[in-house]
């Protein structure tokens, strides 16, 4: 395995961990699907559809997202919403999140 | 515009074929609006539709259906990492156990056989078959556990004060050890077959025109003592996967003990033993000194690496 190989594979582990606080983060406001990764990638996160829809999905089937089918532009879409419950975990992992970067921050340092 | 559709179409049909029922129209809908809307988007930067090769190329992106709609299923491991641990080491356990009581009780019926490489071959396919059925069971067992959700704790319930010292040990490749085992099996084999030739002799067998001479007979116990005992130690080896104080000693004594058996064999009068065929060749002389110096070569081979066990044994020994 070739050192760009490894780099590939440790960045692809990194951020797996915080691809759930994006979309939920994301989340606050109601977006389907497409709609969503184009937001995300906009901000500077790019992830494919095989890895986001999977991914609200399950975060919806926790609970932590709602979601309703609604027609837009003659199409039918499914809109995902933050929940109550995930609008408190997301608060919760924002700390986390925050106390994290803070400590790697004095780490790197 | 007609294949292009069909080429979404069928894309979509061949993800709902991987997806549960109850994920089907759902999963499929939602991928079709984005693939649609992401076909819009480009021809809308591009200012003109999207051409075959593009589409196939948006579709590529996406990724296959399988691992597509593999993403989206709960359970993507036969058996998780969480179980995984508990699951090896029953499996290493269970064929351990049943691998070594099959070696056990084939080894008379090998022995009653009256073409031993038959009954060793025997013994091989039956090992095949046992472990793979074995595998399966235990694979089956931990999938089930797993499924229904058996606790993890009480899989590895433990507390320290039930901990045992475990002796050092040195890895060991069990396909190493599987092959020495067999090595010995095949030896043992050869041997209790060539022990009995001077009584086929008699009898002016054409395949045995020369065979072990009678003195062969001192050494007879000694060597099956040591072959036994080296199966023994390496079905331990097996289960282990490694080397510890007890089996590098106990090697360490058996490659002693096969260096006084071929000192013991050195001291024979001679090797072989000629049939009256053989006695009648004008070659006799030049055929028994021949095949007596590659018995002495063998032999010295043999000794040689009894002589090397034992020095990279210590050495082993020294590092544990």
């Amino acid at each position: 395995m070739t050192e760009q190989d490894h780099f590939q594979k440790l960045k692809l582990e990194l951020r797996r961990g915080v691809l759930v606080i994006a979309v939920l983060s994301a989340l606050r406001q109601e977006h389907y699907g497409y709609s969503l990764r184009k937001i995300l990638l906009a901000k500077g996160l790019e992830i494919d559809e095989g890895t986001l829809y999977p991914l609200v999905r399950r975060l919806e089937k926790q609970g932590l997202l709602q979601s309703q089918w609604r027609e837009e532009n003659n199409r039918n879409k499914r809109f995902y919403q933050l929940s109550d419950d995930g609008k408190s975990i997301l608060k919760k992992l924002t700390i986390e999140w925050q106390q994290v970067e803070a400590t790697l921050n004095t780490i790197l340092e | 515009m007609q294949t292009q559709l069909s080429m979404i179409n069928n894309y979509l049909s061949n993800l709902r074929n991987y997806l549960p029922d109850d994920l089907k129209q759902e999963v499929s809908a939602e991928l079709e609006a984005s693939i649609l809307e992401q076909i819009e988007d480009q021809q809308e930067q591009l200012g003109r539709p999207l051409n075959q090769s593009e589409q196939e190329q948006l579709l590529r992106a996406i990724g296959h259906p399988m691992r597509v709609a593999a993403a989206y299923l709960p359970n993507q491991q036969l058996i998780g990492k969480e179980y995984f641990p508990a699951y090896k080491k029953t499996l290493e356990l269970a064929l351990t156990i049943v691998f070594a009581l099959i070696v056990l009780f084939s080894v008379p019926s090998i022995f009653s056989n009256e073409r031993i490489f038959t009954g060793v071959a025997s013994l091989l396919g039956n090992l095949a078959d046992t472990g793979l059925t074995i595998f399966a069971i235990v694979t089956l067992v931990f999938y089930l556990m797993q499924k229904s959700g058996v606790s993890l704790d009480e899989i590895y319930a433990w507390s320290p004060k039930s901990l045992s010292n475990k002796a050092d040990k040195l890895s060991l490749s069990r396909v190493e050890v599987g092959f020495e085992i067999l090595f010995y099996l095949l030896f043992l084999a050869w041997w209790h077959d060539a022990i009995g030739l001077p009584e086929s002799l008699q009898a002016n067998d054409r395949l045995s025109v020369l065979a072990l001479s009678a003195e062969w007979q001192q050494v007879a116990l000694a060597i099956n003592l040591i072959i036994g005992f080296s199966i023994a130690i390496n079905i331990y080896k097996f289960a282990i996967a490694g080397w510890t104080r007890f089996s590098l000693v106990a090697d360490i004594i058996l490659c002693f003990a096969a260096l006084g058996v071929l000192y013991t064999i050195s001291q024979f009068d001679q090797y072989l033993a000629i049939n009256i065929e053989l006695e009648q060749n004008p070659d006799r002389d030049r055929i028994f000194k021949n095949v007596s110096n590659t018995i002495g070569y063998i032999l010295g081979f043999i000794a040689v690496v009894n002589i090397w066990d034992i020095y990279s044994n210590v050495r082993k020994f020294l590092r544990l």
